[in-house]
């Protein structure tokens, strides 16, 4: 099954793939594996395990699992203060969804979000470099959340508290992967953030 | 947690046909009035804020236990000509300049200040976009001292007779859209909206992103009678939303200034609460 989604219209193509099998990827994407157990074969030579991401073109993929496409993200140029200001204008910034204080003035900018295959997600724009988000380590409901960079760098930093001084690593990000998840077996987190390097967007999985 | 309810109040007199419906001799005549009937706050209409004294009010409304819903800036338009938009290029800068007196004194009180009139109006051959392009310099060097001093600089949609270009929700949510800063918001208003907007609840769930500030008025700037606009429509999409900032008051001051304030109260309660 192959579902194209809008939520990154219009400046990145998303298609969901489900019990998919012999699909050629017209061009270049980025494929995020969704599924937690199983595998996409590319070529049938190349294994992209679950929870993990990688850069296709041109290539023949099995998906038995479920999988996410993301086409254009070479095309964004978010240097390009145009592109910039349609992004950000297409884009909800958090404290216009939230009215929380705490949100005021920091610049992310939130795609709609969209819920298949019970994963949901959406993209989040970050408009400055070396920009952290929020640390946390609940979500509000028990999900795995996953971040993977789409244009651009980032990191997420793992902390020992609160405090931006604790960071004890870092995953960098850039286009196309996805961190190892940082929940436990008992789907525990540390203290984490994501922090831009670059201006960049992200696709945030909630799973 | 629910809406906040306020009024409109005015310290001095003004015409019958301005709607501002709680009025006294000073702001704290009229926070007494209002703490009394049960308001959560008021909103202020301030020509000159160099005449306040921001402490002492901010002092007076914790007496009270007021919260001020906005400063509100039109009052420099009506009676000294000021305006964002002026030809003189003079008075354009002495505008953006009682505004940002005006965001230190919002800042004292924890509020906002509402620029409705003081955006002014487009002179006589004056094209839509030049109107916007003046209107647009003056907001952003507005804009930039609010987001110095983090106090929200909020705007009003004003209806075809009172206003210029920016007159539906729309047209409105898209201009401040173009800022970009979640400093610069918006204020919903019936009374425009019964003009300008057909789909009124499709307008309110358009401003909902930026919405601080809701202005309940009926036609002829009169106190809701349930006969000319749906209130109750427009509360459910608010509730619908969790929307949990100001809602006023803002109507003409009939039949007296307490009456049309106690029974916009009661209206609020009833429909919005």
């Amino acid at each position: 099954m192959i579902e194209k989604l809008s939520f990154g219209e219009p400046f990145l193509e998303t298609h969901y793939l489900e019990n998919e099998n012999a699909f050629t990827i017209p061009g270049c994407c980025l494929l995020m594996n969704l599924d937690t157990e199983k595998s996409v074969l590319a070529e049938n030579e190349f294994s992209v395990p679950p929870l993990s991401a990688a850069k296709l073109c041109d290539a023949q993929i099995d998906v038995p699992g479920k999988a996410l496409l993301v086409f254009g993200s070479d095309t964004v140029d978010l240097n390009d203060l145009l592109t910039l200001d349609c992004l950000r204008s297409a884009w909800k910034s958090n404290w216009e969804l939230t009215h929380l204080d705490k949100h005021r003035g920091v610049p992310y900018y939130k795609s709609p979000r969209v819920t298949v295959g019970g994963v949901t997600m959406n993209f989040c724009l970050v408009a400055d470099p070396d920009c952290p988000s929020g640390i946390h380590r609940e979500h509000g409901k028990p999900v795995k959340e996953l971040h993977m960079q789409v244009v651009g760098e980032g990191a997420v930093d793992l902390l020992r508290s609160e405090h931006p001084s604790t960071v004890f690593a870092s995953l960098p990000l850039s286009a196309g992967t996805v961190h190892i998840p940082e929940w436990n077996a008992e789907g525990i987190y540390p203290w984490h953030r994501y922090r831009s390097v670059t201006r960049s967007i992200f696709l945030g999985i909630e799973i | 947690m629910g809406m906040k309810f306020s009024v409109c109040t005015v310290d001095r007199p003004l015409p019958m046909a301005t709607p501002f419906p709680l009025r006294g001799t000073s702001y704290e005549e009229c926070a007494a009035v209002a703490s009394r009937l049960g308001y959560d706050g008021i909103e202020l209409q301030v020509q000159d804020p160099s005449l306040y004294d921001a402490k002492e009010l901010r002092a007076m409304l914790n007496r009270y236990g007021l919260g001020c819903s906005a400063i509100t800036t039109g009052l420099a338009y009506l009676y000294e000509g000021m305006s964002m938009v002026h030809p003189d290029e003079k008075i354009r800068l002495a505008t953006v300049e009682r505004l940002h007196r005006q965001l230190d004194l919002a800042k004292e009180l924890d509020s906002q200040i509402l620029i409705g009139y003081l955006r002014g109006r487009k002179s006589p051959g004056q094209t839509d976009q030049e109107f916007e392009d003046i209107l647009t310099d003056s907001v952003a060097r507005v804009l930039a001292y609010a987001e110095e001093i983090q106090t929200p600089m909020v705007m009003e949609q004003i209806n075809r007779n009172d206003g210029d270009v920016f007159c539906s929700t729309e047209r409105t949510m898209s201009f401040l859209e173009k800022f970009h800063s979640d400093w610069l918001l918006y204020n919903g208003d019936t009374y425009h909206m019964v003009t300008e907007d057909p789909d009124v609840p499709a307008a309110i769930r358009r401003s909902l992103s930026k919405l601080v500030l809701f202005h309940v008025s009926d036609e002829g700037r009169l106190l809701p009678d349930d006969k000319h606009f749906n209130f109750h429509e427009a509360a459910a999409v608010l509730k619908e939303a969790g929307y949990s900032e100001w809602v006023s008051i803002e109507a003409r001051p009939t039949p007296t200034s307490f009456e049309c304030t106690r029974r916009g109260l009661e209206y609020l309660r009833r429909v919005f609460g």
